[in-house]
């Protein structure tokens, strides 16, 4: 009778303090990896709160978790995350299916489950969650660890936005300048160019020039501005030439040429004459010498 | 209530011009008129920030354009159980809304039906099935979470983006509190950010009777539960979807945060709705170009078409709208880009020193424009996470050199320079000879045996 009143009053008791910090028991955690044909590859009896470390799994396996929830009431969240330990932290939650009776489990083969495995192989941290409305403090136990293999073929890609940010830069390359010769061909060149002028100063020495026509000009001056205006005039042709060559168009060219030319034809004429002159001076004082 | 609400908006309608950009007429949608109590402080904060709201529930038919203009700038539904749209409105409505520059917010709850479901999906925002919620074991708040795990506390530390033109963390005086349903985001729609998320132990469930235990796997857990998204549409018109209706409502504005395990502290629940409502409704970062400029170096104007390897100025003013007015805009990264079909030339602009008499930002550089001629364009196409997209197009025509722009002589071409200039001197110096070099003269001895 006391045992029983006793008993009475403790079940009153709890079911009084339900809500008032009591939290999940949880036992018999068991790890296993199988290989697909069903034979064991590991297995980790977990207690909390040890960790495991350094399970690896391919992407065939199973992963098979049980537990054993000792409390009265069935959790709401009897789960397992894996995140991964890049920098894209994935989470994937897996959830066990737990009986009446407290037991719960779940299998998990890698290559049919979230496509988030399959991105390649990455490490994972497991965490197993177990929680639920009716008791306050929810449980949380780090399992460790795990590495899961890519699939060997076919991994899939994980999807990903535009990011929108600061290009790079591009600098346009130039096309190269036209590759030339050496100069110092043209230079060559240019210096043969010019030596005809000095085969030809070489014959004109050997002549023997003198200008003793200049010297005579001095007392005509007729002849003497005739002579400045005609070699004027021609230098001025080649100086137009030269502008026509390096800046203007054809046109000024044509005027300027038009008014030079005739001044140079008028006092050529003059100069051409006094050149004729000479000749037949020369050649009557040779007849003079002869006779 | 109702028509002191009403009689408030009309006193509010009078004050003077409204802080968003796009204007202050706002309709908000309501399951019932009495809900309207229950969200009094987002109604103080939106009037005073000179909104004009008018709140209606779903039952009054209501239009949102007339005669081919919006009729509203703003639109809030606040009514996830509405099985039907107002009689005016249907999805296309409120998508042409968005297309004409409206803004939406757009609240749910774990109640949230079909019609908001689908209007969700527009945008690529897949909502939970009906009568789930995002439950949290071990994130609930103590006070508002007891019965279900299902309000939740949200650190936006760690679980809210960092992108400070939407909601600036270090504006929030405390974590986030969350009763309602969860959605997930698209994760490839560039156009669309999670804003908030669900912590890691988080999953989305059928709330309404926990004794049944979630034995499978839920759809959406941990991180790919978003809480808060946003969209800003390509023609600048911004979006958010809340899953919670209770985010905004009086209660979770004034209750303190009492996560499990943890202590006690203030929310930072009005100021992260402010931030968001200030963003979404086109109050900050927002931006504008105000003018471009491009020139050869030296010149002032712009000329009618450039040629190949000029050198050339561009300037652009970018002014950025905040707290009811315009200011200068600075950033390091606006970067010019020469296109035809692709890039050619992809610059950074620099910014010139912004003073006291400022109103834009001018940003500035000088390059040579390529070797390649055809019609080019200049673009500054700016696209930074939470600002408007800048996309500044001017097109020009590059000609090739003309005749006359080759060099006119080369140092390889001297002998042929120096053999024409020599015809020309050779004449001049040959005639001087013949005429007065005494060749020809009578003193000339001819030696005669």
């Amino acid at each position: 009778m006391a045992k029983f009143r006793s008993l009475l009053l403790v079940t009153l008791l709890a079911s009084l303090s339900t809500a008032i910090a009591e939290s999940w028991k949880v036992q018999n955690i068991n790890l296993i990896i199988a290989a697909p044909g069903g034979n064991k590859k590991a297995e980790h009896k977990l207690e909390y709160p040890y960790a495991v470390e350094n399970i690896t799994a391919d992407s065939t396996d199973v992963f098979k978790f049980s537990f054993k929830i000792e409390n009265k009431e069935k959790p709401h969240q009897a789960m397992v995350v894996f995140q991964s330990q890049d920098e894209f932290q994935d989470e994937i939650m897996v959830a066990a299916s737990v009986k009446s009776s407290g037991k719960g489990r779940f299998d998990l083969s890698f290559n049919k489950a979230d496509a988030k495995f399959k991105y390649g192989t990455r490490k994972y941290t497991m965490t197993f969650l177990v929680g639920g409305p009716k008791i306050e403090e929810p449980y949380k136990y780090t399992l460790g660890n795990i590495e899961v293999k890519g699939p060997s073929s076919n991994p899939a890609t994980r999807p990903a936005r535009l990011h929108y940010q600061a290009q790079p830069e591009i600098h346009h390359q130039f096309r190269p300048d036209q590759k030339l010769i050496n100069t110092a061909i043209s230079g060559l060149f240019t210096f043969l160019v010019l030596t005809p002028f000095a085969v030809l100063f070489f014959l004109w020495n050997k002549l023997g020039i003198k200008f003793e026509p200049l010297q005579a000009m001095a007392s005509k001056p007729f002849d003497l501005i005739n002579a400045v205006v005609f070699f004027g005039s021609i230098a001025g042709i080649e100086l137009v030439f030269y502008n026509y060559w390096t800046h203007v168009t054809l046109f000024p060219v044509l005027q300027a040429l038009g008014g030079l030319s005739v001044v140079a034809f008028i006092s050529g004429r003059y100069v051409l004459s006094a050149v004729q002159t000479r000749r037949l001076q020369r050649t009557a004082g040779s007849a003079k010498k002869e006779l | 209530m109702r028509a002191s609400i009403l009689l408030s908006t009309l006193a509010m309608a009078m004050v003077a011009q409204a802080t968003s950009l796009t204007g202050p007429r706002t309709l908000v949608l309501l399951d019932t008129l009495d809900d309207a109590d229950v969200y009094t402080d987002l109604w103080s904060d939106l009037e005073g920030r000179h909104f004009n709201l008018t709140i209606n529930d779903v039952s009054s038919p209501v239009s949102l354009t007339k005669y081919d203009r919006r009729l509203y700038d703003h639109l809030i539904f606040l009514a996830p159980k509405m099985k039907e749209y107002p009689k005016g409105m249907n999805a296309k409505a409120v998508v042409g809304f968005m297309a004409e520059g409206g803004n939406v917010i757009l609240a749910g709850s774990s109640e949230l039906a079909n019609p908001l479901r689908e209007l969700s999906r527009e945008f690529d925002v897949e909502f939970d099935s009906r009568y789930t919620s995002v439950l949290d074991h071990f994130n609930y708040d103590k006070e508002l979470g007891q019965a279900k795990h299902d309000a939740i506390v949200v650190d936006p530390t760690i679980h809210m983006s960092k992108i400070d033109a939407i909601v600036p963390q270090d504006k929030l005086p405390g974590p986030i509190l969350f009763r309602g349903i969860g959605h997930s985001a698209n994760p490839k729609n560039s156009l669309l950010t999670p804003l908030l998320w669900a912590p890691q132990e988080a999953y989305s469930w059928e709330s309404v009777n926990l004794d049944e235990s979630a034995d499978q796997d839920p759809l959406i857990a941990g991180k790919d539960i978003s809480l808060v998204s946003v969209m800003q549409a390509r023609n600048n018109a911004r979006i958010a979807f809340l899953g919670s209706t209770d985010m905004l409502s009086d209660v979770f504005f004034g209750a303190p945060a009492k996560k499990q395990g943890g202590k006690e502290t203030v929310n930072g629940n009005r100021k992260f709705i402010e931030e968001l409502t200030k963003w979404t409704f086109q109050e900050k970062s927002a931006l504008d170009v105000v003018a471009v400029q491009h020139h050869k170096v030296g010149e002032e104007e712009a000329p009618a078409h450039y040629r190949i390897k000029d050198n050339m100025t561009y300037t652009i003013s970018l002014a950025e709208y905040r707290e009811g007015e315009w200011h200068p805009f600075s950033a390091d990264d606006v970067q010019l880009e020469l296109i035809m079909l692709d890039p050619y030339v992809r610059k950074t602009l620099e910014q010139i020193e912004l003073d006291d008499q400022s109103t834009v930002g001018t940003f500035t550089t000088t390059l040579q424009l390529p070797d390649q001629y055809g019609v080019f364009k200049f673009m500054v196409n700016y696209k930074r996470p939470g600002l408007t997209y800048i996309e500044s197009v001017t097109t020009v025509g590059i000609h090739p050199f003309r005749h006359d722009q080759y060099p006119r002589f080369i140092s390889q071409a001297k002998p042929y320079y120096t053999s024409a200039a020599s015809m020309g001197v050779g004449l001049l110096i040959f005639s001087f000879v013949y005429l007065w070099g005494g060749l020809d003269s009578s003193v000339k001895t001819t030696k005669k045996a």
